[in-house]
């Protein structure tokens, strides 16, 4: 049996090592651009004189000009690694260009003479001159090789025009550009070694160093840990109520299949399984949380906004909170609830058709001793796994239940760094909560093994 | 005597197909054009035909002269009399018993009972479309990697080789070429199937061209450990970050998702009754009599199979549809012009408006009951069968 658990516990880590890869490739491809986010914290204008060169600072800081993983597997005329471009729009250009299949040597060719271009000062004789200089310019955002050709030749052929042999060979590099074009390419494998951004952020991460907010500049981890209490206490009290309604209200209606309780329970679990969550919620808070609708309606506090004063510890805002939590749990285990009470109706009557029960009775015991000892432990014990797979989707239920009650979860953190764009907080809460699904499931696992007398002596 | 159970199973099935007829007779039920006009002399259909697009209140045709949706409104129809949320009770214009708004309106003046409508459609389109990917791809891994478990499935190592190589070059191509140059999904899926076949019929060419020795190849362990490593991310938070990361919201990509969540349900039951199914006498039999492969899976299996597939596609219906209007309720993933039942609810809750909240939850609650209540009768009627 420990050999087993041991081969359980080795197995879970290649599956967290491709959920970090999951999770770290979802994070590269998200829109926008973390320096320059960074940037924008900082409080730096992104037009200003210096932005330029904060950027450049900021994106290798980040560590963003490394390759993304340890290999990379791209056509033979790409550049090996096209992260290393630090200015933003030289990037986003080459980019481009090497989408139309232009080859990397080519395209560094063409911005070498287009900066050796742009370093001469052209002289500023009068305004037709002032408009040529701003044709020029246009060559710093274009693209698309026809069009740059385009401007090339106006240029060109204006006798205003000073550098024309510099324009003239911009363009034979930009025609090299067209002509060298890989309509055929081959893949090409490059290898990175260890110093690579998915390196970078796995050992920061198994470090317990999630990076820096987006948004406000704070600690990820800080974030989460502050969340991720009152996503465990909404799983403590889903699970505990919820065990302590359906586990009886099961047993007794299996037991007594067919009576009234049995009938009715059975009834009403159907529907409330039916349910929808936030559904449950919406009517709660429009009917229960004023006297809008009688006085009496007005049960519940009115979900509020949940203020946490810096250093307050968690015992005294959850004092403080206690009455807003009502609502909540009771929205949480309303599905559950009928779950599990279904599930242990059903094996307390699979149960009882079981010979050793027939036995039992026809050794003359009693019905309580019959349900104490030979029907409720071998009902209780699938239960187990069935809490156990509670605990990771109680944490997608309390998502929705957070985000209608203000409440400062992880469902409400990961909601509001979505509407803010704040990738490094969605994605490390998508980590942390996947390793927690993870070792959730491990655990099950093993307590299942641990208390189930069959398995247990089949290992032995 | 029927049982409450029978009676509840077939109301559940009529009001599947209520809301089955709601939807596909939608433009019919709400619009703000009418279907049909004899005026002057002269017929005309302003709902089929585009010309009439830019007088669209309902003034500007004689009511008796025209036969109206049941509902003259459109989803998107803003009522500036009626706006900021107006309770069934109070609104509409009451001299014109048709211009009433039988479920109120929203913040914007639009009609509730015309967005339920709609509502109807998003829905259905979701539950539907996702299920039929999910069955697909989750019911095809199920059933080969029970068919074939770990060791069933031998190949050389040249075929192997041959096929890995054929097989991830050509999907690299197919990458290159219509995910990152020129993006279209319909070419690269197009490219992948065609790919797949040429690869199924030349490792059959091949498989016997060389005498080397046999390897297992694990398919089963594969499906097993892609399952675990789906389940490793809890469900709402990894559908929200696949959500957010595409641009342009639409209906699409949230089928997309769901059915790239989805489908281990269907791999996992598929492959649990297959294992099942694969001991029967009729399977071996069938082998005895030297039928291939696919034949035996696509005639003896599938069909043995279905009757559970069917209680998992139900649920997973009803699960599809609960996850869209749970996002649609978040704001998240569709398109800001689409109503929907999550988002009226959405504003209900914000504004206290019970008929926002009350008619799109309703609706969102009897068709998950119906489809439930389904499932477990064709659960029912499976257990039946067996004795």
């Amino acid at each position: 049996m420990v050999g087993y658990v041991l081969k359980r516990i080795l197995l879970v880590i290649p599956t967290m090592f491709i959920v970090m890869i999951i999770a770290f490739f979802l994070s590269k491809i998200v829109p926008g651009d973390a320096a320059e986010s960074m940037l924008v914290l900082q409080g730096i204008n992104l037009d200003g004189p210096n932005a330029q060169k904060e950027y450049q600072r900021n994106y290798s800081f980040l560590g963003l000009d490394k390759p993304t993983f340890y290999f990379s597997l791209t056509p033979d005329f790409y550049p090996a690694n096209v992260n290393h471009i630090l200015s933003q729009s030289k990037r986003q250009q080459t980019k481009s260009f090497l989408l139309q299949k232009f080859n990397y040597k080519d395209i560094k060719d063409y911005f070498e003479l287009r900066d050796s271009l742009f370093d001469q000062q052209p002289i500023i004789q009068n305004d037709s001159a002032k408009i040529l200089y701003s044709n020029r310019t246009e060559l710093l955002f274009d693209t698309n090789p026809d069009k740059i050709k385009k401007i090339l030749q106006t240029l060109t052929s204006d006798p205003l025009t000073d550098h024309v042999d510099l324009l003239i060979k911009l363009e034979k590099s930009v025609d090299k550009m067209i002509m060298n074009k890989s309509n055929f390419y081959y893949p090409k494998i490059n290898w990175h070694g260890f110093d690579n951004q998915f390196h970078q952020w796995a050992t920061n991460i198994l470090t317990g160093n999630f990076g820096v907010s987006l948004k406000d500049g704070r600690m990820v981890g800080d974030k989460i840990s502050g969340a991720l209490k009152w996503t465990f206490l909404l799983i403590f009290l889903n699970i505990f109520f919820t065990t302590l309604i359906a586990v009886p209200a099961g047993l007794y209606a299996g037991y007594s299949e067919g009576s009234w309780f049995d009938k009715i329970s059975s009834f009403f679990w159907i529907l409330l399984y039916a349910i929808p969550v936030f559904w449950l919620a919406s009517l709660l808070i429009v009917y229960c949380t004023s006297d809008q609708y009688g006085r009496w309606m007005d049960l519940f506090p009115v979900p509020g906004i949940w203020y946490i004063p810096e250093g307050q510890s968690f015992v005294q805002s959850l004092a403080h909170f206690s009455g807003q939590l009502v609502l909540p749990v009771i929205c949480l285990i309303a599905n559950d609830i009928a779950q599990l009470s279904r599930i242990t109706r059903n094996n307390v009557i699979e149960l009882k058709s079981k010979l050793y029960i027939t036995y039992a009775r026809s050794k003359g015991l009693d019905q309580w001793q019959i349900l104490k000892n030979h029907i409720l432990p071998n009902a209780l014990l699938p239960l187990i796994t069935v809490i156990g797979g509670r605990i990771p989707a109680g944490i997608s239920g309390s998502l929705i239940i957070e985000i209608i009650f203000n409440i400062p979860g992880m469902g409400r953190l990961i909601y509001e760094s979505i509407f803010s764009a704040d990738w490094n907080v969605v994605f490390s809460i998508l980590l942390v909560i996947s390793i927690f699904t993870i070792l959730f499931m491990l655990l099950t696992d093993i307590v299942y093994i641990a208390v189930h007398p069959k398995i247990k002596s089949a290992m032995a | 005597m029927k049982s409450v159970k029978d009676i509840s199973y077939k109301l559940s099935k009529w009001i599947l197909a209520i809301y089955f007829i709601v939807a596909i007779m939608a433009p019919f039920l709400a619009g703000d054009k009418p279907i049909y006009c004899y005026e002057n002399g002269k017929m005309s259909f302003p709902m089929f035909s585009s010309s009439f697009s830019d007088i669209p209140i309902i003034k500007n045709y004689p009511s008796e002269a025209c036969l109206w949706p049941l509902i003259p409104f459109s989803p998107t129809n803003i009522d500036h009399n009626n706006q900021s949320a107006i309770s069934p009770f109070a609104s509409g214009d009451k001299k014109q018993f048709q211009l009433r708004h039988w479920l109120g309106t929203d913040k914007l003046g639009r009609d509730v009972a015309a967005g339920m409508i709609h509502g109807t459609v998003v829905s259905l389109k979701i539950g539907v479309f996702s299920v039929f990917f999910t069955f697909i791809i989750g019911v095809s891994l199920g059933i080969f990697s029970a068919y074939y478990r770990d060791d069933d499935l031998s190949i050389t190592l040249p075929v192997l080789l041959i096929n890995t190589i054929l097989f991830f070059g050509g999907l690299y191509y197919l990458i290159m070429e219509w995910i990152i140059f020129k993006p279209s999904f319909l070419l690269f899926f197009t490219g992948f199937v065609i790919l797949v076949l040429v690869l199924f019929f030349l490792s059959k060419m091949i498989k016997n061209k060389f005498n080397s020795k046999k390897y297992a190849f694990p398919l089963d362990l594969l499906l097993i450990k892609l399952i675990e490593i789906r389940k490793s991310f809890p469900g709402i938070f990894i559908l929200l970050s696949l959500v957010s990361l595409f641009t342009i919201p639409s209906l699409w990509n949230i089928i997309f998702i769901i059915s790239l969540l989805g489908w281990t349900e269907f791999a996992r039951f598929a492959r649990a009754e297959t294992l099942a199914v694969k001991e029967e006498n009729f399977i071996l039999n069938a082998k005895v009599l030297g039928f291939n492969d696919l034949r035996i899976i696509i005639h003896h299996i599938l069909p043995n199979i279905l009757p559970t597939l069917m209680v998992i596609a139900c649920f997973s219906m009803a699960g599809a549809i609960l996850l869209e209007s749970t996002l649609s309720f978040l704001g998240i993933g569709l398109p800001v012009e689409e109503v929907t039942w999550g988002k009226m609810m959405a504003e209900g809750r914000n504004m206290k408006a019970w008929w926002l909240v009350v008619f799109p939850g309703l609706a969102i609650f009897l068709l998950i009951l119906s489809l439930n209540t389904i499932a477990s009768g064709f659960q029912k009627s499976n257990v039946q069968k067996l004795l």
